[in-house]
């Protein structure tokens, strides 16, 4: 039972291990590969055989007798290799299918299936085999051997084959032979402590970005992400108490008012007031200096926080080396590719990462099966045999630009605008619409494109995932000599820049980095040009849209002579999007929509206001490419038509209610009815927003805090003012008492909550005005 | 003996019901209301009752999506749990309270009128799901009692695909 329970706990290490492990070997091994360097090599395969050997080790701890006896073969070989045995491609390819193997037993592991050592069984005996052929060719003549054999110091002590029993031997009892099984007997949790401290040591510089195997503490990324969740929470407190200072201060400030006016009235009340007043003063500095401290702190912890979650750009690019590898000539293939990196060590968000590796692979795919040209072709066009494709990441600003290139054939234009013309579009006039062509989903899906112009399997969906991490992707090729893929994402995505606009009575955050300047006009720039609406911007027609009409909310009841809107653009397209109000430009912290809400169309993510109100941020991309879709074209003019409306005089209702949800729920109700809707969450409220604004109707709630409908009806009705100001009262209050007082307060009409239906309510209003 | 027998057999039958419910076959729930409409939830789903602030729509999302609040810096789902079940929602109701359910960690808010304190509620007071309601509805649903409360399968709704959006 306890030998069970320490497994259940060994196991997540070990399967962490192996991952790594696996990565590792996998990453030095395609080194090893194009290494000619006899001393780099030499260098690689004891970092490989350490590496194997760890793994043994740990397997064995962990009771996987399959696993240990596998990696004692592969340990054979490498050794073998080490005194000089040559290593042919099947060789690697068998090593790494073995690697992909170990890999699936650790996804079988991680299941918790008890035979999760079955998918070993195959490669073992060939394993055996090739240890044995590795073996035998050093055992043959001399010759064959490289010069630094007859250098003892290099090979480590007993690790000459011919010291050692024949090594399929070793296979039946592993246990039992091998001097280098430095980690058998030992207590479970020294192995792996000694396993991991073999790995450490082994670290090369040229692939460090590749290594996940650190000094480090391995946590879920689960609670990273919590720690950050709730530093965003302590950001909000910290907010609070800065209000409460505020309101300190003000208080301050009226304290001293009435202390001056005590003593210019030689009121009694003069000294007491001086007393109290120095001691708030007192309490404000000490709440000033606290929060300070506090602010401090908090900026601090966040932000240490924020780069924890930074990692190394290259990770997103494991396994691109093996996947060129499969699909080019040492896989078999008839391509010859050699892959280069640069700027790998660039750190970006976890998260940025994770979407990253998704598109990387792409393009790399992309570029191995369609730009690459096969040897012969390159021969023929003149170029080197072995094609390159690069990966290169630089950092500009807040943002990351990692290019993809390659030197094969290119886009082919000829054969793009063939595939428009099939697809009745426009044929692409620049680089700007060859990139929308490309990119767009119908164009690129088409498999006939594959074939013919080597490029755009699934580009759009690269688009997507760059565009959501609110980043952008182009191409710019030139036929025959190959092609260029740019992406520039965010390096973080945990805090942004922002715009915060009004809409629809609700705040949106736009990221900065999509918008090229504000705007205001009046109703009477705008044009109207093929079925759109437009304004003039630097002597060119742009496309004005609201953001009401993309987003689908209430139209706008603002009344601004001068129209507020934001240019949106990315890359060439631009569109003027207009909103109720802008309001300030802030950074935030980005937040997701929950876990319940995965995707939304126009919204990417949101933010936590100090109030700890929640903004949504809007995802300019997808808001530009409605804002420029065909589809907008169906309302000619339409935008206009609002945004002259909107400015039309609109009976103005007061809507009164404590309760948040009836107050939405109402206010949306008499919005879409055309009403221009000022909310009050309580009769006390009510009563000073009627006097600052005009209204033509009343409608309120009873039960309330501070001052309830019936109060506040009173109020109204008595007033010489107001009373001839219509009062609808709603409420849950059914009873004929209270009727009766809601018409004795002299309440033009009262509805139960319980009955009322939404065409009532607003019949009873048309009623009234 | 012949009576003795059917004696014996009968205090056989009689002892098996006393027996199944001595051994505690009660459930501890967490009742509210939305409307007219009466819930009961299993009181290990219901993570925190808390008190309805602030909430934001989402543009583009299912109608029983209210919107997203904050709690306690973590962002949460609220559901309007009448829409999610399409059920008529006459008139207006204050919803008030966000029940918020889970399992270990919170997964989305159902907003309530009132919610009542956790109490225990025996296992057979729980009949089977009538055949009036649609089966729609029925898969969510454990059961529902004499009085017409409706006993969620809170399991169900939280693993619901349509409770995942995009």
């Amino acid at each position: 039972m306890e030998m069970d329970d320490m497994m259940a706990e060994l196991l997540p290490i070990y399967i962490g291990e192996l991952h790594e492990h696996v990565k590792l070997v996998t990453q030095e091994l395609l080194s090893l590969e194009s290494e000619t360097s006899e001393e780099r090599r030499q260098e690689l395969l004891e970092s490989i055989f350490r590496t194997v050997h760890s793994l043994k080790g740990a397997s064995r701890s962990v009771g996987l007798a399959t696993a240990a006896s596998v990696c004692h073969e592969m340990e054979n070989i490498f050794a073998a290799m080490q005194e000089g045995a040559p290593m042919e491609t099947a060789g690697y390819q068998l090593i790494f299918k073995t690697l992909d193997l170990i890999e699936s037993m650790g996804q079988l592991l991680q299941t918790g299936d008890k035979n999760a050592e079955r998918p070993l069984a195959p490669v073992l005996f060939l394993l055996k085999e090739a240890a044995i052929k590795a073996t035998d060719t050093n055992q043959s003549p001399p010759n064959q051997s490289p010069p630094n054999q007859s250098l003892p110091n290099q090979s480590p002590p007993n690790q000459s084959p011919t010291n050692q029993s024949p090594p399929h031997q070793h296979i039946t009892d592993p246990a039992a032979c091998s001097g280098r099984d430095l980690a058998e007997g030992a207590p479970l949790s020294a192995a792996l402590a000694k396993a991991t401290a073999d790995t450490t040591k082994t670290g090369t510089e040229s692939s460090s970005w590749a290594k996940t195997v650190e000094n480090s503490v391995r946590l879920p990324v689960a609670k990273l992400d919590g720690l950050l969740a709730e530093s965003s929470d302590l950001i909000t407190v910290t907010n609070r108490n800065l209000a409460c200072l505020a309101s300190v201060n003000q208080l301050h400030l009226k304290l001293t008012q009435w202390q001056r006016m005590a003593r210019q009235e030689r009121t009694g009340d003069y000294e007491r007031l001086q007393l109290i007043n120095k001691d708030l003063e007192q309490i404000k500095h000490k709440l000033q200096n606290e929060n300070r401290h506090l602010s401090g702190a908090v900026s601090t912890v966040t932000s240490s926080i924020r780069s924890l979650r930074m990692v190394p750009i290259g990770r997103a690019c494991q396994g691109i080396d093996r996947m060129v590898r499969d699909l080019t000539a040492d896989g078999g293939g008839a391509k010859q590719v050699q892959l280069k990196f640069s700027g790998m060590e660039i750190e970006v968000d976890r998260n940025v990462l994770e979407q990253l590796k998704d598109p990387l692979l792409h393009l790399v795919r992309n570029a191995c099966d369609h730009g690459v040209e096969t040897t012969e072709e390159r021969l023929q066009a003149g170029k080197t045999a072995k094609a390159t494709i690069t990966i290169e990441a630089t950092v500009q600003g807040s943002q990351a630009m990692i290019k993809v290139s390659d030197d094969g054939r290119g886009v082919d234009l000829a054969k793009i605008k063939a595939r428009a013309e099939k697809l009745n579009l426009p044929p692409p006039e620049n680089d700007t619409e060859i990139n929308n062509l490309l990119f767009s989903r119908g164009f690129s899906t088409a498999p006939i494109i594959t074939e013919i112009s080597g490029r755009g399997v699934g580009l759009d969906v690269v688009k997507d995932k760059i565009e959501h991490l609110h980043g952008s992707v182009e191409l710019e090729s030139a036929s025959g000599a190959g092609s260029v893929f740019t992406m520039t994402v965010p390096l973080t995505l945990t805090s942004m820049r922002v715009l915060f606009v009004r809409c629809g009575g609700q705040l949106f955050a736009l990221p900065t980095s999509s918008i090229q300047k504000l705007v205001r006009f009046s109703v009477n720039d705008l044009h109207s040009m093929d079925g759109r609406t437009v304004i003039s911007l630097d002597q060119a027609p742009v496309t004005v849209v609201t953001l009401n009409q993309i987003l689908d909310l209430q139209a706008s009841n603002t009344t601004h002579t001068k129209i507020p809107a934001v240019v949106l653009s990315l890359f060439d397209s631009r569109a003027v999007v207009v909103v109720d109000e802008l309001v300030a430009e802030q950074e935030v912290l980005v937040k997701n929509l929950g876990d319940r809400i995965r995707k939304v169309k126009h919204i990417a993510a949101s933010t936590i206001m100090p109030s700890g109100q929640i903004a949504l941020i809007v995802n300019s991309a997808e808001v530009l490419r409605s804002a420029l879709s065909p589809g907008q074209e169906t309302m000619p003019s339409g935008t206009e038509q609002e945004l002259r409306r909107g400015r039309e005089k609109k009976r103005r209702l007061l809507l009164v209610d404590d309760s948040i949800t009836t107050r939405s729920l109402e206010k949306h109700l008499l919005e879409s009815a055309g009403f221009d809707v000022t909310t009050c969450v309580d009769g006390a409220q009510a009563w000073q927003t009627i006097q600052e604004k005009q209204f033509d109707l009343i409608v309120s709630d009873v039960e309330m805090p501070k001052m309830d409908g019936f109060a506040l009806t009173t109020k109204i009705k008595t007033s010489v003012q107001y009373m001839k100001l219509p009062v609808v009262l709603v409420t849950a209050l059914a009873s004929e008492k209270h009727k009766a007082m809601g018409i004795a307060s002299g309440a033009d009409a009262y509805l139960v909550k319980s009955e009322v239906e939404r065409s009532d309510l607003l019949e009873v209003i048309n009623q009234l005005i | 003996m012949k009576d003795q027998a059917l004696l014996d057999e009968r205090a056989r039958r009689l002892a098996i019901p006393l027996e199944a419910e001595e051994q505690g076959t009660s459930i501890d729930v967490v009742s509210f209301s939305i409307g007219s409409a009466k819930f009961l939830i299993d009181t290990k789903n219901v993570l925190e009752i808390v008190k309805l602030k602030e909430y934001t729509p989402v543009p583009g999302t299912p109608d029983f999506i209210v919107g997203i609040t904050n709690l306690r810096g973590t962002i949460v789902a609220l559901i309007e749990l009448r829409k999610f079940f399409a059920l008529p929602s006459r008139g207006l109701t204050d919803l008030t309270r966000i029940i918020v359910v889970g399992r270990d960690k919170f997964e989305f808010g159902i907003l309530a009128e009132k919610a009542e304190q956790t109490h225990s509620f025996r296992q057979s007071l729980v009949l089977d799901v009538p055949d009036n309601i649609s089966s729609g509805t029925a898969k969510y649903l454990k059961g529902v009692t004499a009085d017409a409360l409706l006993y969620l399968n809170i399991e169900a709704i939280i693993d619901d695909e349509r409770m995942y959006i995009g």
